[in-house]
């Protein structure tokens, strides 16, 4: 067992540090969804290509080497909504094309969305299906050479800004998951028609929607994967997107905490700096357990996906762990600030409003533990 | 056990070895419900799928991906039966 990193992944994370601190450092999750210009910085340094191979436009990082990357990009910009944004893209966009993808859907797509040339967005949830994702009902009817596709779609991370959306459909709801079928549907698609952008609680720089797709027609090389198959490029696509998403977050746990530890070492009360009050010392090393053992759960998650070995339980872990680390860690940098913490100033309680999204989205913690609880034989 | 349990044999050993099915391998027997019983998922139904494709070289076309043909070891069998070369 190794912990040590290599000096390309050092260098990766003083470069990402480097760009972030430059470029992003000053940005927090506000309310207008990130501008174009900030994802093609972002590009232009490498970020949507991490895990591309280089033939197709990317930097064919291992998936340790994206994961210091995405850590040291959470540490160094406190966007929330930015880095959402980035690895719903990279993870449940890219990988499926990366993963199904024809050569032509390949070489036509992925270059674009690694260069910042496009946005991509994950189209799967729909008004009455959300974790029971394959009740949906949004239609996929063959005509000739090509499919018309009829339903609607929310909850669709970056639909308003998207480019390019992987949208999913059945052929025949009688057939469940065997019917589902995955479409790449290019923003110009006539039928397709994105709605206003949804307010949330947080992470309100990564625009969200509806979609609606009334007798879109696609073409047959529209397909990602087959006819018939599109739950197995969902759950290809949920699998990574679980494992990584919240990748950047142990950056900001890390940060939090720093920024906790800190405010305790200088708050003075009672003629005391708080941090040699127990009860505040206490809660700083439960937020310092909590990261780093979201951190070794994701490296090991890492290296089980480096070596091409079975990760569905991990990721699932993975996923559940972080989450709730993050929004417990981010509930306890607001109780460490006090009444500080809850101002808007200090950036605590946008932290906390940005984490509690990780409970729901890529599945909820309560799925997450559905799934491992499966691979447990339970 | 005659020729014509190895298809089955296969895809037990498969849902065992490598769908990492921990109950007791002498449950699946050729009529035991696979997905009723949660031995397989939407999950592992895809990795059987893509397993008896490259296993027996036969291509499963998308009007029989349905749930009835891959109930139980013997559906799956008896598809499997239908498209390799005798």
């Amino acid at each position: 067992m190794d912990f040590d990193w290599s000096d390309e992944q050092l260098a990766m994370r003083e470069s990402m540090i480097k760009f972030a601190t430059r470029e992003l450092g000053n940005a927090k999750s506000g309310a207008e969804p990130f501008t174009r210009e900030v994802w093609q910085r972002c590009a232009d340094v490498g970020i949507q290509g991490l895990a591309i191979p280089e033939e197709l436009g990317g930097q064919g990082a291992s998936a340790l080497t994206t994961i210091v990357a995405l850590e040291a990009l959470g540490y160094s910009c406190a966007d929330n909504g930015l880095l959402f944004s980035l690895n719903a893209h990279m993870w449940a966009v890219q990988h499926p094309i990366l993963e199904f993808g024809s050569p032509e859907q390949q070489r036509r797509y992925l270059p674009g969305l690694c260069s910042g040339a496009l946005v991509g967005a994950h189209a799967m949830s729909e008004p009455g299906s959300g974790s029971d994702a394959f009740a949906l009902t949004t239609a996929a009817v063959r005509d000739g050479d090509s499919f018309r596709i009829t339903g609607t779609k929310t909850f669709t991370t970056n639909a308003p800004v998207a480019d390019l959306l992987l949208v999913f459909a059945t052929l025949d709801r009688g057939r469940g998951m065997l019917g589902l079928c995955a479409f790449l549907v290019e923003r110009d698609t006539r039928g397709l028609e994105v709605g206003p952008a949804i307010r949330k609680m947080g992470l309100n720089s990564s625009p969200m929607s509806e979609v609606f797709l009334d007798d879109c027609r696609v073409p047959a090389a529209a397909l990602l994967g087959r006819a018939g198959r599109g739950a197995a490029v969902f759950n290809a696509a949920m699998e990574r997107e679980r494992s990584l998403i919240l990748a950047c977050t142990i950056g900001t746990m890390e940060r939090t905490l720093d920024e906790s530890v800190a405010y305790a070492r200088q708050r003075e009360q009672f003629g005391r700096h708080i941090g040699s009050f127990q009860t505040v010392s206490n809660r700083l090393v439960d937020m310092k357990l909590r990261l780093e053992t979201a951190r070794l759960l994701l490296y090991r998650l890492g290296w089980l996906i480096d070596q091409g070995r079975p990760s569905v339980l991990d990721a699932a872990l993975v996923k559940l762990h972080l989450g709730e680390s993050l929004v417990a860690s981010s509930l306890d940098a607001v109780r460490t600030l006090g009444g500080y913490g809850y101002t808007s100033e200090y950036g605590v309680e946008g932290t906390l409003r940005d984490a509690i999204g990780s409970l729901l989205y890529s599945g909820t913690s309560d799925i997450q533990r559905n799934l491992a609880a499966r691979q447990m034989g339970l | 056990m005659g020729n014509n349990d190895l298809f089955e044999d296969r895809l037990r050993e498969f849902i065992v070895g490598d769908l990492g099915w921990q109950g007791t391998p002498t449950l699946l027997t050729t009529d035991y419900q696979l997905i009723d019983n949660d031995v397989i998922d939407s999950l592992g139904i895809f990795e059987l799928v893509t397993f008896i494709e490259e296993e027996f070289e036969i291509e499963i076309d998308d009007e029989e991906l349905v749930l009835e043909n891959f109930a139980t070891l013997g559906t799956m069998g008896t598809l499997v039966r239908k498209k390799v070369p005798a």
